[in-house]
């Protein structure tokens, strides 16, 4: 929509977005239809999508290849979206609170398991949430084991979905590592034989402040929260907690992002050649793991704008039930994604952390259209295109004959 | 002693604990489980978009020596299964029995000694259909002349599916695109599009008659929902039940929803006393399972100018008007239901257009009413269409 604008005001399409972008001082930031923006810095993410892309140089390209008469489009794109469903004031599903839960147990060898309600489908929780509890108790990784996806052996929660695992559960995970480290605060008074407020932590260790090698190990601690030694006045002994968590606030991740695209003038193809995403998904946990979401989101981008439709004709018959006539994309249809950040933590997430799991769902579509549309305005006049933009759908529409879709 | 400089870090790119498996495929999906004396089940579609079945004759199937039992919306009557909520607040048949609403709808379910069997009594399931006109396009659902698909829903009188809301401050907005300078408006459609999980969805179901457990393997995204959802339709204490997701293929959103081929797997268990399993093809996938919607939406767009800022309160710097989805339809042919994951949400300005249900419920901290809450799947104000057991 933004792209038409520009188009009607014969503006540029980043200028009209920098110019427009709500300010980082504007956060929190309530919108007209009721919902608080977390935070965010949407010109600073624009800003380095267009270093990265060389945006200026990519103009001149264009303007070059089209006096040679090659079809060459750069469509821009800006998002930001409400993700991890959520407050249980604002929503649920079936009546069911959207809240979840989180129980971790460190044992008495200082190994850890923590049970979460939000169920990986392969996008690496036994890691992410194994790294929330070893930030938090500065334990290894290696050493906290991930239980999920198995009602008997997990508390109660509304699962992986609308990127919530780590808005929701991850909050969880982080609130209950605290509780746990909370008492084993109180545990490692008793050990060191010191008043509590006396104590500081340390990634790993309760120490007595202006004493620094009189500490208490988390291994340590939870030794001893298991053993016959004393425990501290009306404590249980184990080293564990649980928790759920109710989220103030979605989160409100957001990128820009940015596609180069080649038409075909013959065929009406379309080959995505760069793509550009600077996503800011507040801290990341595992940027490995983020990054690895945001290459399989961009792949799902390409297929909806440019290959994915489930069919049907006039009698309700499908007409692609399968991969043969389905098309998803494959490496041969992605380019090598340029992926670029900002860190604007979320002010009311324990670790500061936002989804990102859609965010690349949500951008890449527009950008790509865009860039068909960029391709194709000068020289045939083309202002608007549904998708995905099939061969046959730009070549009519290079034609002027727009095919009306369904 | 260990320095904490020592000690690795907690965030940062840390490899995946879980791919040592997935790299040696030892991964254990649904289909690599197999259980003692487990059945194997296999669903017969519906090869029309809408139509009324006038007859279902599964003789020839169940003469079959390996079939175990065939079970159709008949059977499913009498457990008390043969609907079950969606979470859209809708309802779905878990096998048509009065007539089929979607090309690849559930109409019976066949229970085999193995997978084969299963697949070759469908073709031996005699059902006579009695065609009806469908409904295929988004924006044609709410003419007036188009088929009523949801017939049996009481008070129904045309296909919209979902209630409608609104949010924001109409006379604000308008007296904002009145006054731009420019306003460019776009009619945009975002195409049916299926996640298509490499794996495709599935049921291990293993009831046990003696001691009433229900062992459910099945991945799926929310299996704590999933729980409340089976214990609220079958009438079972959640706490006998028990799911087990083990490794997900992916999901996208596909694996939010419970399927009839879900119900299907759990009624076969209680029918036979044995594990079923029930694994959908890559069509049936595609063809039955949650998708994104055909999207149409009107959008209207002005430059924010010293004369018109956008909105009211606080206002935005261009101003974007997303009408209400106009038709914002069906994910299949012919059906008014989606089983696409909806949340129900509710900014605090929102109003809600029709009038739902409600319970009686504090007001939110704003102090604004939350006029779109609905009832909880366990309180007396949710209605169900059939017994409840």
């Amino acid at each position: 929509m933004v792209d038409a604008l520009a188009m009607e005001m014969k503006a540029d399409p980043v200028e009209l977005r920098m110019g427009s972008f709500i300010g980082p001082e504007q956060f929190p930031y309530e919108t007209t239809t009721g919902w608080t923006y977390d935070s965010g810095d949407y010109a600073e993410a624009m800003r380095v999508a267009m270093d990265m892309a060389g945006y200026e140089d990519l103009r001149r390209e264009q303007a070059e290849k089209r006096a040679r008469g090659e079809l060459m489009g750069i469509g821009v794109s800006f998002f930001t979206e409400g993700v991890g469903a959520g407050p249980r004031k604002h929503m649920d599903i079936l009546g069911l609170a959207m809240n979840d839960g989180a129980d971790l147990r460190v044992h008495g060898n200082g190994k850890a398991v923590v049970s979460i309600s939000a169920q990986t489908q392969g996008q690496g929780h036994e890691t992410t949430f194994a790294q929330i509890v070893a930030e938090e108790l500065g334990i290894p990784p290696e050493d906290v084991e991930v239980r999920h996806g198995d009602t008997d052996r997990s508390p109660y929660g509304l699962g992986t979905y609308g990127s919530r695992s780590t808005p929701v559960s991850g909050g969880a995970v982080a609130v209950v590592s605290r509780k746990v480290r909370d008492k084993a605060r109180l545990i490692a008074s008793t050990m060191l034989e010191t008043r509590v407020e006396d104590l500081a932590w340390e990634k790993g260790r309760w120490y007595v402040k202006g004493d620094p090698e009189k500490e208490a190990m988390i291994e340590d601690i939870a030794a001893r929260a298991y053993s016959g030694d004393p425990m501290p006045e009306g404590m249980e002994g184990g080293l564990d907690a649980q928790t759920i968590y109710d989220p103030p606030n979605l989160t409100y991740p957001y990128g820009a992002y940015l596609a180069v695209v080649d038409v075909d003038k013959d065929t009406g193809h379309v080959k995505v050649r760069r793509f550009v995403a600077v996503d800011d998904c507040g801290v990341r946990i595992n940027p490995m793991v983020v990054e690895g979401q945001i290459h399989g989101g961009l792949a799902e981008g390409i297929g909806i704008a440019l290959m994915e439709v489930l069919t049907f004709d006039e009698e309700g018959n499908c007409l692609n039930s399968s991969f043969m006539d389905y098309l998803i994309p494959t490496s041969l249809e992605t380019p090598d994604f340029e992926l670029g950040e900002t860190v604007t933590p979320c002010p009311h997430h324990p670790l500061g952390a936002k989804g990102v799991g859609e965010s690349p769902n949500v951008g890449s579509p527009p950008a790509i259209v865009n860039a068909v549309i960029d391709a194709l305005h000068e020289t045939h006049g083309v202002d608007h295109i549904d998708m995905p933009c099939t061969p046959a759908r730009v070549w009519a529409a290079m034609q002027g004959r727009p095919e009306p879709p369904q | 002693m260990t320095t904490t400089a020592d000690r690795p870090i907690g965030f940062g790119r840390l490899k995946r604990k879980e791919d040592a498996r997935f790299i040696r495929g030892q991964g254990t999906y649904l289909d690599d489980i197999k259980l003692p004396g487990m059945l194997h089940g296999a669903i017969l579609r519906s090869p029309f978009a809408h139509a009324e079945i006038v007859s279902i004759d599964t003789s020839r199937a169940l003469a079959q020596p390996n079939v175990a039992a065939v079970v159709t919306a008949k059977d499913l009557e009498t457990l008390g299964l043969a609907w079950m909520p969606t979470i859209s607040y809708d309802t779905q048949a878990v096998l048509a029995g009065d007539k089929v609403r979607f090309q690849g709808q559930e109409v019976a379910f066949v229970i085999a000694t193995d997978q084969y069997s299963a697949n070759d009594a469908l073709a031996l399931i005699d059902v006579e259909y009695e065609p009806l006109p469908a409904v295929v396009n988004a924006r044609k659902a709410l003419d007036p002349e188009a088929p009523l698909i949801r017939d049996d829903k009481s008070g129904q009188r045309d296909n919209l599916a979902s209630p409608t809301w609104e949010a924001g401050d109409k006379e604000a907005t308008d007296r904002a695109f009145a006054e731009a300078d420019t306003v460019v408006s776009r009619d945009i459609i975002y195409p049916r599009c299926h996640p298509a999980p490499l794996e495709t969805c599935g049921m291990i179901a293993d009831f046990n008659p003696e001691t009433g457990q229900l062992d459910l393997y099945n991945g799926n995204q929310a299996p704590h929902a999933h729980r409340t959802v089976y214990a609220h339709v079958a009438g079972l204490a959640e706490h006998m039940i028990r799911i087990q997701c083990n490794d997900i293929g992916g999901g996208f959103g596909n694996k939010v929803p419970v399927y009839p081929g879900y119900v299907c797997a759990i009624a076969g268990s209680i029918v036979a006393g044995r594990p079923v399993k029930w694994v959908e093809n890559r069509s049936e996938n595609l063809m039955s399972t949650g998708l994104r919607a055909t999207t149409s939406c009107a959008r209207r767009c002005a430059p924010r100018t010293a004369r018109s800022p956008a909105c009211a309160s606080t206002p935005s710097p261009i101003t974007v008007l997303s009408t209400a989805p106009r038709n914002r339809r069906s994910s299949r042919p012919g059906s008014s239901t989606s089983s696409a994951a909806r949340t129900t949400c509710r900014p605090p300005t929102c109003r809600s257009r029709r009038s739902t249900p409600t319970r009686p419920q504090a007001a939110s901290p704003t102090g604004a009413p939350s006029a779109s809450r609905r009832p909880s799947i366990w309180s007396s104000g949710w209605s169900m269409p059939w017994r409840w057991r």
